[in-house]
């Protein structure tokens, strides 16, 4: 063999070999940066679906308060006005026992009316919160919530963190919501808020003795599990937990988890 | 016989080594083989090909017989499991057409290239060739599709990567076979070449080994 037909041949190979290898790293280092960039894009999504939530519930909150202002400022004075008027009118009429029957009658629905305003006004927008804090408004949400059929209990650690009001109000809708669900549809006898506070995290359960529930059932029914999909909605957004455990005719135990470090500037500034 | 194939085992070690090498992936594919995909389970067939094509070569040697027959017979197998393996991964695609319409114009050059009496270096470069390009465009699918989390743990890719180098190193042993197995070129001329050639199969053997061993993983792997 002459040298040089040799020669060609082996540099002929090690060009070729040069160049599967170089192909075989490329395609290594190509696809590791698409499997990064595809993470990046993914946690991109994630985060913008976490600011759509966050949108969206503090667009509930603000409309919620709205509604109360407008029914407290507009519904409460009007009707707080109506009864003034109807006391005028009753004692310019010259009464009789049955005219007086029946503004005694009207002004009772009066007052009804006015008393439902104000509770439905108070539940709309949670005064005790902003002004004494979360254990204060558990505390009256457990206090309204108590019915000779029902007794709602609150059950907590003395050493309080300060919370965020956001994350205040966020509890405090999911507590409302868990007793609301266990008086409405468990029909419970008892009921246990408990909240519980560690260094960096909180602990709120809701436990009941009523009917139970099947959790995937519920969970999987868009039109029955829309409260518990909101509890789990508002948990993403500060990366929450909430573990359901419930089974038809054992109860329910409710435990929901916030790890205060994953609550973020951006949601703290909201 | 025997004193024949201890000569032949002294002259050529690597020539061993290599053959032993072809039942690694077997038996590593039998171990592993319900985790297998069913390309991969077609990947044990090539290389029980190998091992009996060489073993087969080697008792012709000991028998003082040409083995040429074999060795210019052995692309148009090659090249028939190489498709039927990457075919499963071009479904449903158009480079399946183009692939099936390539290994048949292969097959088809290998057929009319064959000599019985000589190396066959038209058959030679066209296996080269072929696996070359199936190769690379498997490479090209699995980047646009992008399914593969973590390419290290693909099988398809330590195969395709151990082909790619197998294929690309002796393209130009296979190329200048009818001068390289001439008798003008001398054993030590000609060993070098010989021992790159099982040196690089010796690799394709490895890698298409890792391939099998990370095959637990390719299920959680793919998006």
């Amino acid at each position: 063999m002459s040298t040089n037909a040799g020669f060609a041949i082996a540099v002929g190979t090690a060009i070729l070999l040069i160049m599967a290898v170089f192909i075989i790293i490329f395609v290594a280092y190509y696809q590791q940066k698409q499997t990064q960039q595809q993470l990046a894009i993914k946690e991109l999504q994630a985060q913008h679906r976490q600011q759509l939530m966050e949108a969206t519930f503090r667009g509930q909150e603000e409309e919620r308060k709205r509604l109360a202002e407008d029914m407290h400022d507009g519904i409460g004075t009007m009707l707080s006005i109506t009864k003034m008027s109807l006391n005028q009118l009753e004692k310019q009429l010259s009464s009789t026992m049955e005219l007086a029957l029946q503004f005694q009658k009207t002004r009772s629905m009066i007052d009804e009316t006015m008393t439902n305003v104000r509770r439905i006004s108070r539940n709309l927008v949670p005064t005790t919160l902003e002004r004494f804090g979360l254990l204060a408004a558990l505390e009256e949400l457990a206090e309204r919530a108590t019915t000779p059929e029902t007794e709602v209990q609150l059950v907590y650690t003395e050493s309080a963190i300060h919370l965020l009001p956001v994350t205040e109000l966020m509890f405090y809708r999911i507590a409302q919501e868990l007793v609301n669900n266990a008086i409405r549809h468990a029909r419970a006898g008892h009921i246990t808020i408990q909240l519980v506070y560690f260094d960096s995290e909180v602990r709120l359960a809701v436990l009941d003795d009523g009917v139970g529930f099947d959790v995937d059932a519920v969970m999987e029914n868009r039109q029955t599990g829309l409260g518990l999909r909101n509890i789990e909605s508002r948990l993403n957004v500060v990366n929450g937990h909430v573990t359901f455990d419930s089974s038809p005719g054992r109860g329910s135990r409710i435990h929901v988890q916030v790890h205060l470090h994953e609550i973020q500037p951006a949601k703290i500034m909201s | 016989m025997i004193e024949r194939l201890f000569h032949l085992i002294e002259k050529y070690p690597l020539n061993l080594v290599s053959h032993l090498f072809s039942l690694l992936p077997i038996v590593l594919g039998l171990t592993f083989f319900n985790c297998l995909s069913k390309s991969y389970r077609l990947v044990l067939l090539l290389f029980a090909l190998y091992f009996i094509s060489d073993t087969y070569s080697l008792w012709l040697v000991m028998a003082r017989v040409s083995t040429y027959p074999i060795q210019n017979l052995q692309p148009l197998f090659e090249i028939s499991i190489v498709t039927a393996v990457y075919l499963n991964s071009f479904q449903k695609n158009e480079t399946e057409k183009w692939v099936k319409l390539a290994a048949i114009l292969s097959a088809i050059i290998i057929i009319f290239s064959y000599r019985q009496n000589t190396i066959s270096t038209v058959g030679l470069t066209t296996q080269r060739l072929f696996e070359t390009v199936v190769v690379l465009l498997y490479f090209n699918k699995i980047l646009i599709e992008a399914r593969v989390k973590n390419i290290l743990f693909h099988s398809m890719f330590w195969l395709s990567s151990g082909l790619l180098i197998y294929s690309a190193g002796t393209f130009f042993f296979s190329l200048f076979s009818s001068y390289l197995y001439s008798d003008t070129i001398t054993n030590e001329e000609f060993d070098p070449f010989w021992k790159l050639n099982q040196i690089l199969f010796i690799i394709l053997c490895l890698m298409s080994s890792v391939g099998i061993w990370v095959c637990r993983y390719e299920t959680d792997n793919l998006s």
